[in-house]
């Protein structure tokens, strides 16, 4: 499987090294305009880009009908790419983390409740979008799951708007069930993460190449 | 014991404007066989239900084992070359050693090297940068340097040279010199089978014409060239024929018997091509 992981990574060789450019951007740009929630932003992002873009090299090269002739099952190729997808998400996490945090230290102090926040943020997007797109990109391919890709980033963004507009009014949680909140959420993603690897192997090992 | 290391039996695919059924044939262990056929014939839908990338009926036993292309076990000794389908082009040759290494317990990253040296491919070029043949020639090395036992090639001279493609000529004759080791490949190319393969199998619209050892063919059937009223003195001897004006020709099914019949008659040795020719567009 390692092997898998690494054909991936060094497919995104190139990928990464502008990620990291961007990173570095974003950062000065954080850190001159002392804000951090405009950096904690970039960990959630990238978890969820970079993650597809191993399924979109892929397809592009047809390696798919090659890749199935070499002494893997079938499970194996969603699995590295599960694998791989863990990685990306804790790498975002911590760099997520790691930029609020430098930029609050240079701005004054830093706040860990939104150091911690911004690590979330990272953690609870990239999984979501990981997840959901993933069955999709293995049953129609990247191309055509598209469309698929606009749904999980736009429409909770349009519903918080509409929320928003309707008054925006947050219902009344007892401090002990807010403070459980984004453990339970995690917990919740990681339910759906183990699903959709499941759902994404059965769709795979049945798929014609 | 293996004895044979393809057996195909009554395999098929169906699709919406194609049905590839009934194809039958077996490659014994340490023989090449020749896959050949017009473009659309089904020689691709062929090759991917023996590795098992398409479901459809009938049974495939690769190496002694059933569904062996599903097989990671028997897929550790089968080497793939599929035209079309390789890894992305923003790899070069050393990355691809580096990831097979980790995939082939048997990958020779020396045997590997040895093969791009020979055929003069630079390591640390991307694969978009390099040509067609060149990418080809990559192809191939990976398929071989795992030290399979089986090769299963889709076009493996596609794109390549007269110079490269005799090269892999004498490559794919030293792979057979150890009597456990096969080759499967389909070709257009069919003047490098009259040279290496020892069974040829011919796929017309979706089924298998003939499955033959290539000296039988070669040996035993003819080209009968002459007047029409000549040819049709030979009957069911003649498989199919294509009629000119003053002119026609025949391929007929013993060039011996035929001679005899017909003593004027011109009848040659026909070339695979011919064989092919006649079988797709002669008339019957």
């Amino acid at each position: 499987m390692w092997g898998l992981m690494l054909k991936d990574l060094l497919n995104m060789r190139k990928y990464l090294k502008t990620l990291g450019v961007i990173v570095g951007v974003m950062l000065v740009m954080g850190l001159c305009m002392g804000e951090a929630s405009f950096v904690a932003g970039i960990g959630a992002m990238l978890s969820a880009m970079v993650t597809i873009v191993g399924f979109s090299y892929d397809e592009n090269s047809h390696w798919d009908a090659y890749g199935m002739t070499l002494p893997i099952a079938r499970k194996q190729y969603i699995a590295a790419k599960y694998l791989l997808a863990l990685l990306f998400f804790a790498l975002s996490a911590l760099t997520g983390m790691g930029m609020t945090a430098a930029v609050q230290l240079v701005s004054g102090s830093i706040s860990w409740p939104d150091v911690l926040g911004a690590g979330l943020g990272s953690l609870l997007v990239g999984p979501l979008a990981f997840s959901i797109l993933s069955p999709c990109i293995c049953r129609f391919g990247v191309e055509r799951s598209r469309l698929a890709m606009m749904m999980v980033f736009l429409l909770p963004t349009g519903l918080i708007m509409l929320w928003a507009r309707q008054g925006g009014k947050v219902p009344s949680l007892s401090p002990d069930l807010l403070q459980a909140l984004p453990w339970l959420a995690l917990l919740a993603l990681l339910v759906l993460f183990v699903f959709s690897y499941f759902l994404s192997v059965k769709i795979y090992e049945k798929k014609d190449f | 014991m293996i004895i044979n290391s393809i057996e195909a039996v009554n395999i098929g695919k169906k699709y919406q404007d194609f049905t590839l059924e009934n194809v039958s044939f077996t490659l014994p262990q340490g023989c090449i066989m020749g896959f050949i056929g017009q473009n659309g014939a089904g020689k691709t839908t062929v090759i991917k239900r023996l590795l098992g990338l398409t479901s459809g009926q009938g049974q495939v036993i690769l190496l002694g084992k059933e569904n062996g292309g599903q097989d990671p076990e028997i897929k550790q000794q089968i080497g793939v070359l599929m035209d079309g389908s390789f890894f992305s082009e923003l790899l070069r040759p050393r990355d691809i050693n580096s990831v097979l290494k980790h995939l082939y317990r048997r990958w020779d990253s020396n045997l590997y090297r040895q093969y791009l040296e020979q055929f003069e491919i630079p390591q640390n070029k991307l694969l978009s940068q390099l040509s067609k043949g060149m990418k080809a020639k990559v192809r191939l090395a990976a398929a071989m340097s795992s030290r399979p036992r089986l090769l299963i090639l889709d076009e493996p001279a596609s794109g390549l040279d007269p110079v490269a493609r005799n090269q892999l000529n004498d490559i794919f004759q030293q792979f057979i010199q150890d009597e456990k080791n096969s080759i499967f490949l389909s070709t257009h190319i069919t003047a490098d089978l009259e040279k290496i393969a020892d069974y040829v199998a011919f796929l017309h619209q979706g089924r298998l014409v003939f499955s033959e050892e290539k000296d039988f063919l070669l040996e035993q059937y003819g080209l009968a060239k002459g007047e029409p009223a000549q040819l049709d003195a030979l009957g069911d001897w003649v498989i199919s024929r294509k009629d000119g004006r003053y002119s026609a020709q025949a391929l007929v099914k013993d060039r011996e018997e035929a001679a005899r019949l017909c003593p004027g008659l011109a009848i040659d040795r026909p070339s695979l091509d011919d064989i092919m020719v006649f079988f797709a567009k002669g008339e019957r």
